[in-house]
């Protein structure tokens, strides 16, 4: 049992965090009991920033006692495992569809440092007033859209100075027809005015045609 | 970290219910769930029909073929059961004719079924009487669908059927999805596959016709080839009426007057029916449909069309001969003026054989009619009045690959297509399996289309198998001694020959072969 990051384990050969919920499993995954610490398993295929770390992610930005902006939670499949590395810290989540929000809410009220948000991505300044007022250290977009950059750069404001945004690009929802490697260029170009990039993970097998960007605000 | 954050999380969850609720209460959630339930309770309803039927095989298995409708038989299984309980009483409530009847009740006395306890009947009954309360749900299920998508968009649902405006609000997501689509969206809407399938591949793939509006019966009742212009037509109908249902006021009946023009539309679209449709190309195959094409422009192919016009023969100064030379015969000098030009092929000829062929240019040839193009060709088949042989000065013509020098068109046709050009529906020649179903034809290159390619070399592309002179083009005896065909310019030349057209026989002298080495 190696912790490759704060708060992530690796044991054998899959990722695992630490259940801040025993005994309770959100999506069906599997747990595992060591010397009286549950561990929740943290599923590549179904999590994107699983995915990108086990692609080879050299930094993970979240530390321990973080403010995190989750755009895109739905069901709050990966908001868990981030609400299970944030002992210190807390995590917003924004998502749109009132379809996977009940599912949300239930982990928001088991959990004491997640917080939804019911709210379109594109219109940052119709959020609750106290989440417009903060800054968070790290930004994390997973939205299917096709202007998913202006998105990301539009709530790049509540983003400190220095701090990491996760970018999750999903080609097929820019241009089904251009191959994917072109896609995230015309988009990376786009951030990089605001944003310095340090790494892009593709996320092949896990996702086809995704990509995941790290990068640090100028 | 953020006690602020941390403070606000029980207000968040309490203000995020109540937008949730909100939002559902608007929502078309009961139209998309309900539409999406009634092709499970189909799906669900005939499994379960055909194994009742299945197993009442064992009872009475000529039933099947005496009733029609298949929710009477499950009724005849329900309420009725053993043979032994078909009699004309019982037979009477189903709404069968009397020969009917009587047939059936003669049948149940001659099954090859067998009789069964009451337990195992109860099983088969308790089936039955499943599968026809699902189809009754059905029925109910469909009536709960119109009344709730003419409550929200009367003049949509009533200008499509209600069922299809399901469907249709079901795959968008929302009526206010709908709504904001353009009328092009709308007539595509459920054909994505065969959408992208074009737009990945505009060249070769038609765009779809119609989606979801494949099953409006005005579209139903149009002729094929014309079934666009009524979805393009529906379609635009349809978005003015979903606009003035969400936007506008729902009250208002717009949809009648438009059900009005799109049934005058339909008989305009009718007496279309003999004309001939533009722009129609071969290269094209419809995403949708994998049969091949099967109308053909027959018209095109009188003329062959050249892209530049065929350049005159240049003029040269007539020579001057000692003796007088022999005037050819006529038809050959017409067709054939004497190639002065560099394109012709000097082949290697010795003194002792000089062919007399018009096509191999001897350097002192004399020329005495005129070296102009002719203007009529003359028809050299009385069996093929419009084929005509190729001509040496034209190598283009014969056929040859269009990347050779001084190729002007792929599309040259002599005269009447040769029936071997039909080749869809050859095995050779499907392609790869693509999209289209390896389907799809490629402009045609060399003129006699052949299941086999044109190998370079022979301009001429030859059937694989000519072995009989009725065989060769132009599937006849030639006028010319000896050659059938001419030669292009990059063929090998042929050796000077003694009699024989087999060239290799001009290598060895005859007479070497009887003799023997001892």
């Amino acid at each position: 049992m190696t912790e490759i990051f704060p708060g992530i384990f690796r044991f054998d050969r899959q990722l695992w965090t630490q259940n801040k919920v025993p005994g309770f499993r959100v999506y069906g995954e599997k747990l595992f009991n060591k010397n009286g610490t549950e561990y929740r398993n943290w599923n590549p295929f179904k999590s994107k920033l699983a995915a990108g770390i086990e692609k080879g992610l050299k930094q993970f930005p979240i530390e321990k006692n973080s403010s995190v902006l989750y755009l895109g939670s739905a069901e709050g499949t990966t908001a868990s495992h981030l609400s299970d590395i944030l002992t210190d810290g807390a995590i917003v989540g924004v998502e749109f569809s009132s379809r996977s929000m009940p599912k949300f809410l239930e982990l928001c009220e088991q959990r004491e440092n997640m917080l939804p948000v019911l709210g379109d991505a594109n219109h940052p300044e119709q959020y609750p007033s106290e989440i417009q007022e903060t800054l968070f250290d790290v930004m994390v977009q997973d939205i299917s859209q096709k202007n998913q950059a202006e998105i990301f750069v539009k709530n790049s404001v509540l983003l400190k100075k220095n701090g990491f945004g996760l970018f999750v690009i999903k080609a097929p929802s820019i241009d089904s027809a251009k191959p994917a490697e072109q896609v995230v260029e015309e988009q990376t170009k786009q951030l990089k005015p605001t944003f310095s990039i340090i790494q892009t993970v593709f996320l092949e097998p896990f996702e086809t045609k995704h990509a995941l960007i790290l990068c640090q605000k100028n | 970290m953020d006690p602020k954050l941390l403070s606000l999380r029980k207000q968040l969850v309490r203000e995020t219910k109540k937008h949730v609720q909100e939002d559902i209460s608007q929502s078309d959630v009961h139209i998309i769930r309900s539409v999406n339930t009634l092709t499970d309770l189909d799906a669900t309803a005939n499994l379960l029909a055909e194994n009742c039927r299945e197993w009442y095989q064992s009872v009475f298995p000529e039933l099947e073929r005496l009733v029609a409708n298949q929710d009477t038989i499950l009724a005849m299984i329900a309420e009725i059961g053993n043979t032994a309980d078909f009699t004309e009483k019982k037979l009477s409530g189903y709404g069968l004719e009397k020969d009917q009847i009587e047939k059936i009740v003669s049948q149940a006395k001659n099954t090859s079924g067998v009789p069964i306890d009451k337990a195992t009947m109860e099983k088969i009954q308790t089936l039955a009487k499943q599968t026809l309360a699902l189809r009754e749900q059905r029925k109910q299920l469909e009536a709960f669908i119109e009344k709730n998508v003419l409550d929200k968009a009367p003049n949509f649902g009533n200008l499509c059927t209600p069922i299809l405006a399901g469907k249709m609000i079901a795959k968008a997501g929302s009526i206010q999805k709908l709504a904001e689509l353009p009328a092009s969206a709308l007539q595509v809407q459920g054909a994505e596959k065969a959408l992208f399938a074009h737009l990945k591949n505009k060249k070769h793939v038609l765009p779809p016709k119609h989606g979801f509006l494949y099953n409006h019966p005005l579209v139903q009742k149009t002729p094929v080839a014309h079934r666009g212009k009524m979805a393009r037509t529906i379609s635009a109908k349809l978005s003015i009426c979903l606009k003035v249902d969400f936007f506008g006021d729902k009250s208002q009946t717009v949809w009648t007057k438009m059900q009005m023009q799109l049934e005058k539309r339909l008989a305009d679209i009718v007496k279309l029916k003999n004309k001939p449709r533009k722009n129609f190309s071969h290269s094209f195959q419809r995403a949708d449909s994998l049969r091949p094409l099967k109308e053909y422009p027959t018209k095109d192919f009188a003329q062959p069309q050249f892209s530049k016009p065929p350049q005159q023969a240049p003029q040269f100064a007539k020579p001057v001969y000692s003796k007088p030379v022999e005037p050819k015969p006529d038809f050959v000098q017409k067709v054939y003026p004497a190639p002065a030009s560099a394109k012709t092929v000097h082949h290697p000829t010795t003194n002792s054989a000089k062919s007399t062929h018009p096509a191999i240019s001897n350097t002192a040839k004399p020329v005495q009619q005129s070296d102009s193009v002719p203007e009529k060709r003359v028809p050299e088949n009385p069996r093929y009045p419009d084929y005509v042989f190729p001509d040496p000065q034209y190598p283009d013509l014969t056929g040859s690959e269009p990347d050779a020098p001084g190729a002007s068109s792929p599309r040259i046709s002599r005269g009447k297509p040769s029936f071997r050009q039909r080749s869809f529906s050859k095995p050779g020649n499907f392609s790869k399996a693509g999209r289209s179903g390896g389907n799809f034809s490629r402009p045609q290159r060399s003129e006699g289309n052949f299941s086999r390619p044109s190998r370079p070399g022979t301009g001429f592309s030859k059937p694989p198998y000519p072995r009989r002179d009725s065989d060769k083009p132009p599937f006849g005896k030639s006028p010319y001694p000896r050659r059938d065909s001419p030669r292009p310019p990059f063929a090998k030349p042929r050796y000077p020959s003694s009699g024989g057209s087999n060239p290799q026989h001009a290598k060895k002298p005859f007479y070497k072969k009887k003799f023997k080495k001892r």
